[in-house]
């Protein structure tokens, strides 16, 4: 049993409120404020998880993002896939397991993966497990990498909402340049937002134990936090990471169990800030030595981060592996908690706080690990060459900082350049969006951020026009953390060592020797090739010593090797949040008619029919089939009498002395000679002569028109009709109101329609001589305003009756009642579809498909020849000029009359796989034919009347007869009644 | 009853009578005078007479507001007031939209869900009404007093409650008439 690593004293967690949970069956004890890893350090966990392809133990590495480490899944009480044990905070009550190891990370099966470690160097599965198949392996290799197993769809969700924001300035991190800019820009009276990913703000303020104005830096912090979050223009967010940085300052932001909404796990922000603060620090690289990857080895800072924020000892016997100050600082401040410390540090001179401690000191280096599934020494080799196991339980190693530029970089505004003398990459802003400050900027003294930090926030309130601040920053220490050179990887005594440099991906300093043997000389290719930098920590630790190692072999600086493109997100963010709350009914907009709720309760199945209406599709009666309902319903329009709801078509007021012009401009028939009370049909092209719509417009009086559109069509009709009112032709004495939904409409249509109709009590003459067809009166029904307009698009007798949307529901009940003695029945879209196709009129998403043209489809004659123009004419013209032989309508009918043809199925010649000669558009079983008919378009198709064509479905070929396009009432006579 | 994360409750507004105004704005200046409207003066301005509310929303757009006791009247000034011939248009779009009054000290935080534009007093004072797109769709903004009323085509109404509702933090409520989620096509083969 391992003895308790928390320290009695210090940390910020909540020591009054101990919890209880488990780990791979384990329990463990922690306290409120812990996260997973702290708690598991605590208890002395050392195999956390196993490595994404050897399965070799892993430990807890990170105290942050930067953990490349392990990932865990927690169980119960609520089943979450790889949750980032160093900024999850531990829950009580919740059992935790390890992913990529089975029974258990101690007891791992998969470990067997690693006697195969020879066989899957970099870009293995390009070379090996080739014979006989690669997929005879693939499922197992697949299987034993990976991270956790996606929770299945039914299993608990957290609650996510999206937020927009905005802010003057945004700072992102809340350490010491962070809060120096937030409490400048503050200050100045500016909306500030400051978002850090800890749990508490401060960074290594709080994590090194720094002091300011002779006091504990977390007391300053504390002061600065109470005062912004006491600005009503200031939102200071904690636990929230800044994870991508696009374009135009906009910044998205995932805040986790925000504290001001109870029950919400995550809010993802889209901010757009005027000016943004990157202050988000430096990672802490590592120092590559042979088995650097055994649990136990850790970063030094992040050493210092769990005794500083959560009282933990993270080892008592520890080696500190560095080359810079900030190591030697780990190594005092676990010497003064109580660990025996050694301290191994390649640099000649060491720093002067050094001395009078009781830190035994190692010129020399680490080369080696020891223990099988924890650290148990490691073997140090000194200036002399002598070389000495040391044991240990805890190795902390430091090679020096990088600069945290990758939200410079994803904004695209920033040069990244090396900077020799800090061995490091830094990023310089191009533009004015952001400032970068602080460690961030490479300046590692607390004094230098301070001061670096005042300067980002007193540019930013420069440039939004504010005044200067009193803003004065705390007395720090006036240290500078030097750093040393960069060591990219420590020599090993055995060749075959594995040393790695990127542990999320186990990709060690062998496969990077491999790819650049292999040619692959760009940082890009040796990413991609051996995989590193791609794991879940996206290189945050690796990177720089991989490009530091490819440097040194190809005998380059790491300036010309240059860096991997740094790509959103910063860290892993769950995929439910970034959804929030758009899922099911809000996925995206739908619209539905003031009938909605009248169609339901009546069976209406609704579904989406053009522009995101949802319509009654049909109305289920026991027993029946979708098939079967929809023949029932076509029959009684063919017969009696049906009623749908025709209220999401598409419908635009004009009024002016230029609207004929207009309305002659937009279609290809005449408009001009329209009578008042009168309406027509008309085809719309666009600019390429192509059909963009049709529908009929009515002449309500001299000046006002009213233009119906297809429902699908509305909003781009709409647009076409602005464009040309705006652009083309701003002369034209015209405007628009487009009214679709200022009006309700239920259509009548069958024999019996207008039987129902005088049954409704019009105030109106509503015979065929009072109401012709393309008719349109306006009166009552009843007490009800309605406009009633005869037009059909179901081959029979039909009235559209409109009215406001506010009499929709009685006008439709009344219809109902009305219509019951004539055997009314609400038909829906599928069956408007079979009576359409029936009657052979086209439909805009089956015949008319963007490729088709008025004559295409057999409506040439309706082209005015009084005009001079009409937009598409002279395309039209062009495309027909030089491609005569074209698709045109047709009706098609299987030899087979029971043979149903899917829509789209291809019609080539003799059911060839090729030469397609044409499709078929729409394919039902007719009620007034008593078969199986289609429409459909086939090239020189009007001269093909009676000749047998083929249409090819996969590999069936159904012969089918070419036959007018017009199944019913082919003289008109049924709808002209 | 479960109480909502925000505290904001979306509540559906009385339908009113609304006209809306198309043309250029020295037409609609002298319309609105002319039928004893209140006229906007700048674009996105709000202005009240009694209960009938004037706004600019587009270049070439004014709605009219009132109650619907008033709609006739108004109806009967506006004709009278448009000269012939013009292309100056006033339509009956009564019942052609639906509003919502939130009320709640969290009215931000509700539908900054949705909408990306800066909803802070300084972009959105008060007599001003904001178009704007909100969860996908097209929303008119306005302040009235503590509250906020967002306007929507009828047809989107549903999906905005809906939307509203959950941004709330209230449970996700099935209206009758309404897929709980879009429903599949129909894949039957016909």
């Amino acid at each position: 049993m391992i003895a308790s690593l928390r320290l009695p004293t210090g940390g910020l967690i909540d020591r009054a409120r101990p919890l209880q949970f488990t780990f791979d069956g384990r329990n463990h004890s922690g306290f409120a404020g812990d996260t997973i890893a702290s708690a598991l350090l605590s208890n002395g966990v050392r195999i956390v998880g196993r490595s994404f392809k050897l399965h070799r133990a892993r430990g807890i590495v990170g105290a942050a993002y930067e953990d490349a480490g392990v990932l865990v899944n927690r169980v119960s009480p609520r089943n979450a896939t790889n949750q980032s044990p160093t900024t999850t905070l531990v829950e009580d009550g919740a059992n935790y397991r390890s992913i990529n190891a089975w029974p258990s990370a101690k007891f791992d099966v998969g470990a067997i993966a690693q006697a195969f470690a020879p066989l899957l160097p970099a870009g293995f599965y390009y070379k090996t497990f080739m014979r006989p198949s690669w997929h005879l392996f693939e499922p197992f290799i697949r299987h034993a990498a990976g991270l956790g197993r996606v929770p299945a769809a039914d299993t608990w969700q957290p609650a996510s909402e999206n937020r927009y924001g905005h802010a003057d300035v945004l700072v992102v991190g809340a350490g010491p340049a962070g809060l120096m800019a937030a409490l400048t820009a503050a200050r100045a009276g500016f909306k500030v937002m400051l978002v850090d990913d800890a749990a508490w703000p401060g960074g290594r303020l709080v994590d090194d134990g720094v002091m300011l104005n002779d006091r504990p830096a977390t007391a300053w912090v504390q002061d600065v936090i109470v005062e912004l979050r006491s600005m009503p223009k200031v939102r200071v967010m904690s636990r929230a990471t800044v994870w991508g940085y696009h374009e135009h300052n906009l910044l998205t932001v995932i805040e986790r169990d925000p504290p001001d909404a109870r029950g919400l796990h995550f809010r993802h922000w889209k901010l757009r800030a005027k000016r943004v603060v990157i202050a988000t620090g430096a990672i802490e690289r590592s120092i590559p030595f042979a088995d650097n990857d055994r649990p136990g080895i850790m970063q030094a800072a992040a050493v210092g981060t769990y005794l500083g924020r959560y009282g933990v000892l993270c080892g008592r016997k520890a080696v500190v592996f560095t080359n810079t100050d900030s190591g030697l600082a780990v190594a005092l401040r676990l010497r003064a908690a109580g660990a025996e410390v050694t301290l191994v540090d390649p640099r000649p001179e060491p720093m002067a706080s050094l001395l009078d401690t009781n830190v035994a000191t190692v010129r020399g280096q680490v080369i080696a690990a020891h223990g099988g599934r924890r650290l148990s020494g490691v073997t140090i080799k000194d200036g002399s060459g002598a070389e000495r196991r040391h044991d240990c339980d805890l190795a902390a190693v430091s090679g020096g900082w990088n600069p945290a530029i990758h939200l410079a970089s994803q904004s695209r505004d920033a040069v990244v350049r090396w900077d020799e003398a800090r061995a490091t990459f830094v990023a310089e802003p191009r533009g004015t969006g952001f400032i970068i400050a602080g460690a961030a900027n490479a300046h590692y003294g607390t004094a230098a951020c301070l001061s670096d930090g005042l300067r980002a926030g007193q540019v930013c309130v420069t440039a939004l026009g504010g005044g200067t601040t009193d803003v004065v920053p705390p007395r720090a220490a006036d240290e500078d953390t030097s750093v040393g050179q960069g060591i990219w990887a420590v020599a090993p005594r055995n060749r075959h060592a594995k040393i790695f440099v990127d542990l999320a991906n186990d990709v060690t300093t062998a496969d990077l020797g491999l790819a650049v043997r292999e040619g692959f000389d760009s940082i890009e290719l040796v990413k991609r090739y051996t995989t590193a930098g791609m794991g879940v920590d996206q290189g945050k630790t690796g990177n720089t010593n991989v490009i530091g190692f490819i440097a040194a072999l190809k005998g380059e600086g790491p300036a010309s090797v240059g860096t991997t493109t740094f790509r959103p997100p910063f860290a892993p963010v769950e995929f439910g949040a970034i959804a929030g709350t758009r899922g099911g009914a809000r996925l995206y907009p739908w619209r539905q008619t003031p009938l909605a709720d009248w169609h339901v309760a009546n069976g209406a199945v609704m579904y989406e029919a053009g522009l995101r209406w949802q319509r009654p599709g049909y109305y289920r009666r026991a027993g029946e089939t979708f098939q079967q309902a929809a023949q029932r319903e076509a029959r009684t329009v063919r017969d009696a009498v049906g009623v749908y709801d025709g209220t999401p078509l598409g419908r635009f007021l004009f009024r002016g002395q230029g609207v004929p012009e207009l309305l002659d401009l937009l279609y290809v028939n005449d408009f001009a000679s329209l009578k008042a009370g009168r309406g027509r049909y008309g085809l719309m092209l666009t600019e390429d002569g192509l059909i963009l719509d049709d529908g009929v417009t009515f002449r309500l009086n001299s000046s006002t028109w009213l233009l119906h559109s297809s429902t699908g069509a509305a909003e781009r009709v709409l647009q076409h009709i602005e464009l040309v009112l705006n652009v083309h032709r701003p002369d034209l004495d015209a405007s628009v109101v487009p009214v679709t939904t200022a009006w309700a409409n239920a259509t009548l249509c069958g024999p019996k329609a207008r039987d129902v109709l005088a049954a409704l009590r019009p105030d109106f003459d509503c015979g065929p001589s009072a109401l012709p067809f393309m008719a349109l009166r306006e009166g009552k029904l009843g007490d009800i305003p309605v406009r009633v307009c005869r037009v059909s698009w179901t081959g029979e007798l039909s009235f559209e009756i409109n009215t406001s949307p506010l009499h929709a529901v009685d006008m439709w009940q009344r219809i109902i009642v009305a219509g019951k003695p004539f055997g009314i029945a609400p038909i829906g879209s599928e069956a408007n579809h079979i009576l359409r196709i029936e009657a052979g009129y086209i439909s805009t998403g089956h015949e008319v498909d963007g490729t088709a043209d008025v004559i295409d489809l057999g409506l040439g004659a309706m082209i005015s020849k009084n005009k001079r123009d009409f937009i598409g004419k002279r395309s039209m013209d062009l495309r027909r000029a030089g491609d005569p032989v074209r698709p045109e309508l047709v009706g098609l009918l299987p030899l087979d009359p029971n043979e149903s043809v899917p829509e789209g199925a291809p019609v080539t010649p003799l059911g060839a796989q090729a030469d397609q000669e044409g499709f078929v558009s729409a394919c039902v079983q007719s009620p007034a034919r008593g078969r199986i008919i289609s429409l459909g378009l086939l090239r020189n198709g009007r001269a093909r009347m009676g000749e047998t064509v083929h249409a090819r479905v996969y590999d069936r070929i159904i012969p089918m007869q070419v036959v007018a396009p017009v199944f019913h009432d082919a003289d008109r006579k049924r709808v002209k009644s | 009853m479960t109480v909502a994360r925000y505290n904001v409750s979306p509540i559906e507004m009385v339908a009113e009578a609304r006209f809306e105004l198309a043309g250029n704005s020295v037409e609609a200046d002298a319309v609105l005078n002319a039928a004893g409207l209140p006229v906007p003066s700048s674009a996105r301005a709000i202005t009240k007479r009694g209960n009938v509310r004037v706004a600019w929303v587009g270049p070439r757009r004014w709605l009219v507001s009132a109650p619907m006791s008033s709609a006739k009247e108004i109806d009967a000034a506006l004709s009278r007031a448009i000269p012939q011939p013009s292309s100056f248009i006033a339509a009956d779009v009564t019942g052609s939209v639906v509003t919502f009054l939130l009320q709640g000290r969290s009215i931000e935080d509700v539908l900054a869900q949705g909408i990306a534009h800066d909803l802070s007093l300084a972009s959105f004072p008060a007599e001003v009404m904001l178009a704007t797109e909100g969860w996908g769709v097209g929303l008119l903004l306005e302040r009235d007093g503590a509250s906020v009323r967002v306007t929507v085509d009828n047809a989107l109404a549903a999906y905005v409650s809906n939307c509203l509702r959950t941004a709330s933090g209230q449970a996700s409520e099935v209206l009758p008439g309404v897929m709980r989620a879009p429903p599949p096509a129909i894949i039957v083969s016909r």
